[in-house]
């Protein structure tokens, strides 16, 4: 029996050693949750002494709280026992004899003594690792791009404000969701294949590299984004940290950047052309001038009187060319830009009035559509691209009498289709592209005074608005010029117009 | 300055391929001036020029005075098909333009074109183009169409 009780007594001995030699706080409690036996670790994270624990409830070392929950905690784990954590998923408190608290992490064993079944908890206080914890959230928070932490499934544990941000979820609806809902759907599919081979080959490196990535709103829209990964470990395994930037400014920056590299080429192409063509068209009525000049002289020292009337003719006809050429040009150079202000118009008025002023030879009508728009617009440019048509329509007209209508349609939610269609003599397909070449004639400008302008100057006017020209004819009979108009114009800044 | 003897030489016709009135008037007052009583047709632009040269309209041997730019087809366009074709590639072809461009320049030498005179050169009316061209048709021996 002493001998027995020794042993005993040795074991007990030697089990309260290990127990105080723990480096975390260790608490034995039975069934009841009475405190048998503490170490002291216990003492110093829970500022208790031995004496003031020991026969106590374990409850006194939880907040309040908690403690009307522990008993049930305590059952559960009498009738299931094997060494397990405290409380998965939850965060556990201790309380310390002044009434403090602090995180802890707490382990359970069942231990069997004489006297029944005991819980042996070993309690750590992990304060410091909260801290860390904490400080690395403070960093995620702070970063100016949002942040989104998922594991290796691809549920997301942690987002930053940015995050909610340029998403418009809160961090409600992300914590717990996949990281596919950040995604548009398209790209869905391939995502855990990626996720995949990231976790496969550990190291920070940007997502996607060569390809362009998108973020999808809450809303359904979508936006460019850049994103670098870095793997982080933890305890609870590898997680991926995704910085995410918007890019969008930056996309569109250099969208606007490209646009103005198109235009400089489009207006050096335009003045290599107007270099070209002012070396042939614009000279040559100077040159015939000249000529005509040397014959007056000519036939003047010849005694030939009678040659000069039809001489001086010509030498007008030319000084009118010169002047016509000049000043189509100088419309063609600002169009788009002379644009006067919004007014509302009647479109089916304007068109009258602006067919009446071209004074159309008697056969001439103009038939206009009945349901014409009444709207809002910039008036001049809008007019100069219905003159500019009629004069097209009359002028190159082979009968004495013609009809030219005026049609509409919505060509879209932005824009109307005008259609000027007249019953000439119709310009041949192979011809269409041609005659929207500045300074181009179909006929010698002997036969039909004419810049060559009209339809080049149509054209640029409506692309300013963003709008097309295109012409349809047979070549035969008729020729109809469509062109499109935005419903609503935009007055754009006269940084422009600036001459 | 006497009269050439025409008789001695075969007769050449010259078509001029312009638009410009004046042009082609100028053309004709220094044939005259000149005392050169050649046949001078007249076409305004290329498409007209192949009309007449097609239908046979222009007694060979014959020389054209070719413009560049012109309204339908212009000068480069109208060498380019006239080189393809059969019948009238052989034809001397004269440029007289005022285009100085270079591209210009080197695209109708391509087409093989007897020579390349610019219009500003020509101060003193076109005397100085038919003296030219007078001399050439006098010294050279222009192709026949045999094929007719």
């Amino acid at each position: 029996m002493s001998r027995n009780t020794s042993d005993i007594k040795q074991t007990d001995d030697r089990f309260r050693q290990v127990v105080e030699a723990a480096p975390n706080a260790m608490v034995m409690v039975d069934k009841s949750g009475l405190i048998e036996m503490v170490n002291t670790q216990t003492e110093i994270i829970f500022g208790y002494s031995r004496e003031e624990l020991l026969g106590k409830s374990i409850d006194c070392l939880l907040p309040e709280r908690f403690r009307h929950h522990h008993p049930g905690h305590r059952d559960s784990f009498f009738s299931d026992l094997r060494p397990r954590a405290m409380g998965v998923g939850r965060d556990l408190f201790g309380r310390r004899k002044n009434g403090s608290e602090f995180p802890v992490e707490v382990g359970l064993n069942p231990i069997e003594t004489e006297d029944g079944i005991k819980v042996l908890s070993a309690i750590t206080d992990i304060s410091a690792r909260k801290r860390m914890e904490e400080r690395f959230r403070q960093v995620v928070e702070a970063a100016p791009n949002a942040m989104v932490m998922v594991d290796k499934s691809g549920l997301i544990e942690m987002v930053n404000t940015q995050a909610e941000i340029i998403f418009g979820y809160s961090r409600e609806e992300l914590l717990g969701q996949s990281i596919d809902c950040l995604l548009p759907e398209r790209f869905r599919h391939q995502h855990p294949g990626h996720r995949g081979s990231f976790f496969s080959d550990l190291r920070p490196r940007a997502m996607g590299v060569g390809r362009d990535l998108f973020g999808r709103h809450k809303d359904g829209s979508e936006f460019p984004v850049e994103v670098g990964l870095n793997p982080i470990e933890t305890e609870d395994g590898i997680k991926v940290l995704s910085a995410i930037t918007d890019i969008s400014a930056r996309v569109k920056a250099s969208q606007k950047l490209a646009e103005h590299h198109e235009e400089l080429e489009r207006s050096n192409k335009e003045l290599a052309t107007f270099a070209y063509v002012a070396s042939h068209d614009l000279k040559s009525p100077l040159r015939g001038i000249f000529q005509i000049s040397q014959w007056i002289e000519e036939d003047l020292g010849n005694g030939d009187t009678l040659s000069i009337p039809s001489h001086m003719n010509l030498l007008r006809g030319r000084l009118r060319r010169m002047e016509h050429l000049l000043d189509d040009l100088l419309a063609y150079s600002r169009a788009g830009r002379m644009e006067g202000g919004l007014s509302q118009i009647d479109l089916g008025l304007l068109a009258h009035d602006i067919f009446d002023m071209q004074a159309p030879p008697a056969g001439f009508t103009l038939v206009t559509a009945d349901n014409l728009p009444t709207f809002v617009t910039l008036a001049t440019p809008l007019e100069q691209v219905l003159r500019n048509l009629f004069t097209n329509a009359i002028k190159h007209h082979d009968r004495p009498a013609g009809s030219i209508t005026l049609d509409w349609q919505h060509k879209n939610k932005d824009y109307y289709e005008f259609s000027v269609t007249d019953d000439g003599p119709g310009i041949p397909p192979e011809y269409h592209e041609r005659v929207f070449v500045m300074f181009q004639t179909l006929r010698p400008r002997d036969e039909v005074e004419g810049s060559g302008m009209g339809l080049a100057l149509v054209k640029k006017i409506v692309a300013t608005y963003g709008g097309k020209t295109s012409i349809t004819s047979d070549g035969i009979r008729g020729t109809r010029i469509s062109f499109t108009w935005p419903l609503n114009i935009e007055v754009r800044t006269p940084v422009a117009s600036a001459e | 300055m006497p009269a050439p003897n025409r008789h001695n030489y075969k007769e050449v016709t010259l078509l001029v391929v312009d638009d410009d009135d004046i042009d082609a008037i100028a053309l004709e007052r220094a044939l005259r001036k000149l005392r050169l009583l050649n046949i001078v047709h007249r076409a305004r632009d290329g498409l007209e020029a192949l009309h007449l040269l097609r239908s046979g309209s222009i007694p060979a041997p014959y020389i054209i005075l070719l413009d560049l730019n012109m309204p339908r087809m212009n000068g480069l366009e109208f060498l380019h098909i006239l080189r393809n074709e059969p019948m009238l590639t052989h034809a001397v072809v004269f440029v007289l333009t005022t285009s100085k461009s270079d591209e210009d320049l080197v695209a109708a030498y391509r087409e093989h074109v007897a020579g390349y005179v610019l219009k500003q050169h020509m101060d003193r009316d076109f005397l100085e183009v038919i003296g030219l061209i007078e001399h050439y048709w006098r010294l050279v021996e222009l192709p026949v169409n045999k094929e007719k």
